[in-house]
This record gives C-alpha cells, sequence and structure tokens, in this order.
C-alpha cells in the first residue's frame, strides 16, 4: 500500500513538475534558436571553401534525464509497441540544447558560422540520454 | 595546433601528411557525484555532473590526439571525428581521430 502511495505521488510529481520543466525548456529553446539563426547559422556540410578565415574546433553536450511519469507511461508503451513520445521529446530537447551550446561556445568566441556540424547520442544506463555536438566555427 | 573538421584550412596549403592520429578515454558512467541525478529521473531535467563529465573527458581525448599529432611534428589535424562506445558495463570510452598534417 505504501508502496503504490509513493509512486502516485512520484508520477503525479513527474507529470506536472517534469512536464512545467519540459514546457520551459522549449520555450527557451525557442527563444535561443531565434536568436541563433541570424547570428550564427549552422549548416551539417563543409559549405564552398573558404578562402581565408579563422577556423576552430567547437564542441558542446548535454545530459538529459526523463521524468518519472514518462518513463512509466514509456515502460507500458514498450509492452504495446509503437511511437514513443516521451523518448522523442527528450532526444528532441537534448539535440536542440547541444546545438544551442555549440553556437553560444561559438558565437562567444567571435564565430559567425558553424559548418560541418555532427551529432551524437548515447545512453547512459538508466540516467538519461547524451547529446553531443561538434563542427568548425567560423571567424569570417 | 589547428584543430578542423573540415578537410583543409581556409587559406593555407597542406604541405606534408602525417596520416591518421587518435586519442581515446574510457571513463565510468558512475560516479556518484551528483546526488540529484535520483531526483533528476523524477522531475526530469539536465544532469549536469553528467554533462561536465562528458566534457571534461572529451577534452581528454582531444588532447591525447593533440599530443599525437605533436610527436609526428604536425601543426594541424583535420577531418576530425570524435565517437562513443560502451566499451563495458558502466564504462563509456570516447575516441576522437582525424588526419595529422603540416600547413604552411
Amino acid at each position: 500500500m505504501i508502496e503504490i502511495g509513493i509512486a502516485a505521488i512520484l508520477l503525479v510529481l513527474g507529470y506536472f513538475v517534469g512536464g512545467a520543466r519540459e514546457k520551459k525548456h522549449f520555450e527557451d529553446l525557442k527563444r535561443r534558436e531565434a536568436v541563433h539563426i541570424r547570428t550564427v547559422p549552422i549548416r551539417t556540410d563543409p559549405g564552398p571553401e573558404l578562402k581565408s578565415g579563422e577556423t576552430f574546433l567547437v564542441m558542446a553536450s548535454v545530459v538529459i534525464a526523463s521524468d518519472y511519469f514518462k518513463n512509466f507511461v514509456g515502460n507500458f508503451r514498450n509492452l504495446l509497441g509503437g511511437r514513443m513520445v516521451n523518448h522523442e521529446s527528450l532526444l528532441d530537447r537534448a539535440r536542440r540544447e547541444a546545438l544551442c551550446r555549440l553556437r553560444d561556445k561559438a558565437a562567444s568566441a567571435g564565430a559567425n558560422q558553424i559548418v560541418d556540424v555532427h551529432l551524437e547520442t548515447n545512453f547512459l544506463d538508466q540516467m538519461g540520454a547524451e547529446v553531443s555536438a561538434y563542427g568548425t566555427a567560423v571567424k569570417a | 595546433m589547428i584543430l578542423t573538421t573540415l578537410d583543409y584550412v581556409p587559406g593555407r596549403e597542406i604541405e606534408e601528411h602525417y596520416g591518421l592520429v587518435n586519442g581515446s578515454t574510457v571513463r565510468s558512467k558512475h560516479f556518484g557525484r551528483d546526488i540529484f541525478a535520483g531526483l533528476k529521473n523524477i522531475v526530469g531535467g539536465e544532469l549536469k555532473a553528467y554533462t561536465e563529465l562528458m566534457e571534461e573527458t572529451r577534452n581528454e581525448a582531444t588532447q591525447r590526439l593533440i599530443a599525437m599529432a605533436q610527436s609526428k611534428g604536425a601543426n594541424a589535424i583535420v577531418n576530425i571525428r570524435f565517437g562513443t562506445s560502451d566499451v563495458a558495463p558502466g564504462a563509456a570510452e570516447v575516441f576522437a581521430y582525424g588526419t595529422a598534417v603540416k600547413v604552411r
């Protein structure tokens, strides 16, 4: 009985607090991306060959955990099969956050674009997902 | 040392190739550094200690990459790529590789 009570509390906490934190994060990402699209455009290909300018390597990463409610729903979804929306939104947040940090780092070092961007994802046992991004920052 | 993911260095000419260089480091994923990790699994969010740990690990792999290129007499590494692999339960390897060159 106590176990069920604790699980119920964690589910409610996960649903409300986790949901609110996710919503806040998405809003934050949207705001930062709107600035970045003007200041530090990125591309995944090397782009046209540069004749001059300074280039340097930039890296950024983020480790992010899902909430209790989403994990719980995810476990059920796992039994039934189908899209796991909970994991989709987690990875979306992580990738966008990693790219935002990459652009912040490049911009603070004076770069005005990043080319040849690569993304990488890996799971840290039960803890969460790590996404790292790296590329070449260009100071024209 | 010039580091780039591109296969050239803008405005510079590659005059010598030293071949593939790599650097790797294996870290345990269990550190107990983040006592809030358990809490974060309830409400979700960033695990900052782990982010820092993975960044440190990547920087270390990069340092080893640079050291190997320096020992060959290179002054730049082009075409750099990173990778991660789970080598054992609870352990993560981060590796970096690229081509060591001398640019003029």
